[in-house]
């Protein structure tokens, strides 16, 4: 019978589903959790960079002022201006700060009285009024000065930064601001992303990309730029949102709150959650890998297990082919190391129990066909070999009739005489000597025994088998019997003659009796054998005319006479005198 | 077992030829850059050096997946035209061009394939239409020299004190010459300053011209920006002025470092460095008419005291503080 389910596919089926539901289970959170926490770290990571280059922005800008401020020392305790020292301060702020290109000194009335610059020829005590300039307007009312981005000669940036220069007094710097954008494009953030600034309005002064500069980009429509610039001053933050090139970044933002600039930070999320792809290729990898071992595990364990229960059933279906030899062999050191070993002790028992009785059969076997020998050999004492087949065959013998049969008749001389003259049990030894002697003669000669008939001995040839030479055999068993008697008679202290008759012709055959079968014979021939024998003599063969004519040619034979047959008339009667043939005397003298 | 291990190795052979011809299709196109040298590979040493660390950082490498073909005119406009000639007939993928007269002539010869240059100033000289848009196949940097002009005259004046005549040197072969004749006259105007103009663009020439220079006696000599001949006539000039023995401003930093006055100015091979920056970006595959010409930013006073004290002046605190570099 083949399962349904085998036990090593229900295991497999079970550690594989429980072990797999672990694992993605708590693989999935972690890599959930992880993935929460990478996202955030790389949010604060922009957030950092982003403040890092405000922070160098406004370092850097501040530090500006301060150079201005320092240079403006001299201008602030001397009432008395010098112009050709000033100019040489300039010279000295220009050499430390080489960002500034130029530098005025407004006069507190608002008179331009000196203006050094790196492009252009110095201009000492121009007068230029500059009073309406908003950089010296702010600067009176007592604010620090930033002005907005411009551009000389289309392609340079610029910011004009006013300071006081003390005693009303002002100084004006124009700075290139390609300086500051090197300060932005030293933020590196990853491969592609770039950091980039603008101003109050959204729009771009600084950028990787000049030519977006240039082209005075406003990029207030963007998601990220109107939420820094529309959120509060702190609330800087990070958000993903698209850049300028619709492509999806991470963007931080911080704020330059001197300069009223705003720098974002931006990674594009195809490389910013790089990483993150990587960890979770990774982790895939690895829980299919855990996976896959649990399900070999499983495997090797299932069947492990199941190998056993195999072994045990493979030697139960031996067992009940009939192999009771066979031992299973289990060494799992379990409760079915126990069971197989119970199963072998089973097989055991069974293999003892069924050796004995294949051994009693077996006696019983012998001792049947013994039996049967025994009985077959008692019947074949009974009955002629053929009845006896018709009888185990067809469990009875029919009647049958024989056309040529040659009868003898054996009839001890003076039996009832000499019965009177000896011991019974003696008398019994002396027949049954002498019958067992004609049994075994007219065995040899193949000839029937019939029946005993007091101190007659019966029998018949051309019963079974073979008949044509019935009549000779049954005269060589007939001289061999009268034979027999005459060597017995020379050392055996009784001395018995025997009178033989033979005739031959047609009789019936029959088994006669139920629970003691009796072969015999019927019919005329019988009766006039019978009458034969006791026309014979002592020591002498009496035969039939009819049985003469049948032996005449092998026999040597003496005619008689008509002699009366009694109850049957008179009939030609010989006497069977001797063997023609030289070695027959030979035969008969073999015979004990 | 002998035909298996024949058939094993002839696979491997086939997998292998298989890997190699994918790995070559694979390999990128090596670009064919074509520097146009004014001078010869010993002027121009440092330069070439700097424009090849500018490529190397940005992961161009000659030999490898670029290909620089230097050629060197030697200082003559002739040669510049016929490299430029050549690069277009081999149609290389970039022309580096510096100056005025080659981008000029670059610019003639081919309007397709990018040309990256740094000029004096490639709005006036009309190799560039704008330089925020700079349009056409050509993008670079201005050298802003002609503003400059001015700047240098001013401080030459401040090496004579008191007097004003300035002798100018300039080579009327060269096209920038339109442009930086006009500033110089404009700037010394306004200082108060007379000029006396000396043109020479050949050597013999230029032997002419500093014989004249020496008869007429001038306080200091200007000498304007050229390329190639000035530039490549390095040496030539330099023993000229020193027998001529008047501070002179001189258009390149070399000269201030090769015993000339002092120079001031952008030019610094800072510029060769950034055009490979413009190289990349059109090997990337941007127009360079989409790609602003940007201007010098940093100015640097050059400033040769050996040279000062030969010519037995007093060099003026107004230039010792502005001096960057000080050569001693």
């Amino acid at each position: 019978m083949k399962p349904r389910l085998t036990i090593a596919r229900k295991y497999l089926l079970l550690i594989t589903g429980l072990v797999t539901l672990a694992l993605i289970s708590f693989g999935g959170m972690g890599i959930w959790f992880s993935y929460q926490e990478t996202v955030r770290q790389l949010m604060q990571l922009q957030q950092e960079k982003a403040v890092l280059a405000a922070t160098r922005i406004d370092i850097y800008v501040k530090n500006i002022e301060q150079q201005i401020d320092w240079t403006m020392v001299p201008l602030a305790t001397s009432i008395d201006v010098n112009l050709e020292q000033q100019r040489l301060d300039y010279f000295k702020l220009l050499r430390r700060v080489p960002a500034i290109s130029d530098v005025s000194w407004i006069d507190s009335k608002g008179f331009e009285q000196l203006r050094v610059s790196r492009l252009e020829m110095d201009l000492i005590g121009n007068n230029r009024d500059r009073s309406g300039d908003p950089a010296f307007v702010a600067v009176k009312a007592g604010q620090n000065f930033y002005g907005p981005v411009y551009f000389r000669n289309e392609t340079e940036p610029y910011l004009t930064i006013a300071r006081s220069a003390g005693n009303g007094s002002v100084s004006i710097a124009e700075i290139n601001l390609k300086f500051i954008w090197d300060v932005i494009s030293a933020v590196h953030v990853g491969q592609t992303g770039l950091a980039y600034t603008t101003d109050v309005s959204g729009t771009l002064i600084a950028h990787p990309n000049i030519g977006l500069v240039l082209k005075k980009t406003s990029l207030s429509t963007l998601h990220q730029v109107a939420k820094a610039l529309g959120g509060g001053e702190n609330r800087s933050s990070h958000v993903v949102a698209n850049n300028l090139a619709g492509q999806e970044t991470i963007t931080a933002h911080a704020p330059i709150p001197a300069l009223r600039w705003h720098v974002f930070v931006e990674l594009p999320t195809t490389e910013a959650f790089e990483p993150l792809r990587e960890m979770l290729v990774k982790s895939v990898l690895l829980l299919l890998m855990v996976i896959a071992v649990s399900i070999i595990s499983a495997i090797l364990l299932a069947r492990q297990m199941v190998e056993p229960i195999r072994q045990l059933s493979e030697g139960a279906s031996r067992i009940k082919a009939g192999q009771l030899d066979q031992r299973i062999e289990v060494h799992s050191g379990d409760e079915l190391e126990i069971l197989a070993s119970q199963f072998n002790e089973m097989a055991n028992s069974l293999h003892d129990l069924y050796g004995t009785l294949e051994q009693k059969v077996n006696e019983r076997t012998t001792q049947l066909a013994q039996e049967q020998a025994k009985s077959r050999s008692l019947l074949t004492n009974i009955l002629p070999e053929n009845v006896i087949g018709e009888l185990a065959a067809t469990g009875q013998v029919q009647p049958t009739r024989h056309e040529e049969v040659t009868v003898l008749f054996a009839d001890l001389v003076n039996f009832t005489n000499a019965l009177a003259s000896m011991p019974a049990s003696r008398m019994v030894g002396e027949l049954n000597e002498i019958f067992e002697a004609f049994e075994e003669i007219t065995y040899q000669e193949g000839v029937e025994k019939i029946k005993t008939i007091g101190d007659a001995y019966m029998a018949a040839a051309g019963l079974s088998g073979n008949t044509f030479d019935h009549a000779e055999r049954c005269t060589r068993a007939a001289l061999r019997m009268a034979h027999y008697l005459e060597g017995r008679n020379q050392e055996n202290p009784f001395k018995w003659q025997v009178r033989i008759g033979l005739h031959s012709g047609s009789l019936v055959s029959g088994v006669v009796g139920k629970r003691k079968y009796a072969f015999d014979i019927w019919g005329d021939t019988v009766n006039l054998a019978s009458r034969v024998q006791s026309a014979s003599e002592a020591g002498r063969i009496n035969v039939s005319a009819y049985t003469f004519d049948l032996i005449r040619q092998e026999f040597n034979c003496t005619y008689r006479g008509k002699l009366s047959a009694k109850g049957k008339g008179d009939i030609d009667m010989y006497f069977v005198d001797s063997i023609k043939t030289p070695d027959s005397h030979h035969n008969l003298t073999t015979i004990k | 077992m002998t035909t298996r291990r024949q058939l094993l190795f002839a696979l491997t052979v086939a997998l292998l030829i298989c890997g190699a011809w994918l790995a070559s299709a694979a390999e990128v196109k090596r670009f064919q850059i074509g520097y146009v040298g004014n001078s010869t590979p010993s002027v121009e040493a440092g330069y070439v050096e700097v424009f090849e660390r500018g490529l190397r950082e940005r992961g161009y490498i000659d030999g490898q997946n670029i290909t620089i073909n230097y050629r060197w005119a030697e200082g003559s406009n002739e040669k510049v035209s016929k490299i430029i000639d050549e690069f277009v007939k081999r149609q290389v993928d970039v022309i580096v061009v510096t100056g005025t007269f080659a981008p000029l002539t670059a610019k003639k010869a081919t309007s397709t394939i990018p040309i990256v240059f740094t000029a004096g100033d490639p709005v006036a000289t009309g190799i560039v239409a704008s330089l925020s848009k700079p349009g056409g196949n050509l993008t670079g940097f201005s050298s802003l020299e002609s503003g400059i002009t001015g700047k240098r005259l001013e401080l030459l004046r401040e090496f004579i004190p008191g007097r004003k005549r300035v002798a100018v040197l300039a080579n009327p072969k060269q096209p920038y010459t339109r442009v930086t004749i006009p500033a110089t006259q404009a700037a010394a105007e306004s200082q108060h300053i007379s000029l006396d103009f000396f043109y020479a663009s050949n050597r013999t020439e230029l032997e002419v011209a500093f014989s004249a220079i020496a008869r007429a006696k001038p306080d200091a000599l200007l000498i304007l920006p050229d390329k190639p001949f000035f530039f490549t006539e390095r040496a030539n000039i330099l023993r000229l002025v020193a027998k001529l023995g008047v501070p002179t401003s001189y258009p390149f930093p070399e000269y201030a470092a090769d015993g000339g006055l002092f120079y001031y100015g952008s030019y610094s091979a800072d510029f060769f460095y950034r055009m490979a920056g413009y190289i990349d970006k059109i090997f990337k595959g941007q127009n360079p008419a989409d790609l602003p010409i940007e201007q010098a930013t940093r100015f640097e006073l050059v400033l040769n005291l050996r040279a000062a004290k030969s010519l037995h002046i007093k060099v003026p605190q107004s230039i010792l503080l502005r001096a960057d570099r000080i050569i001693e």
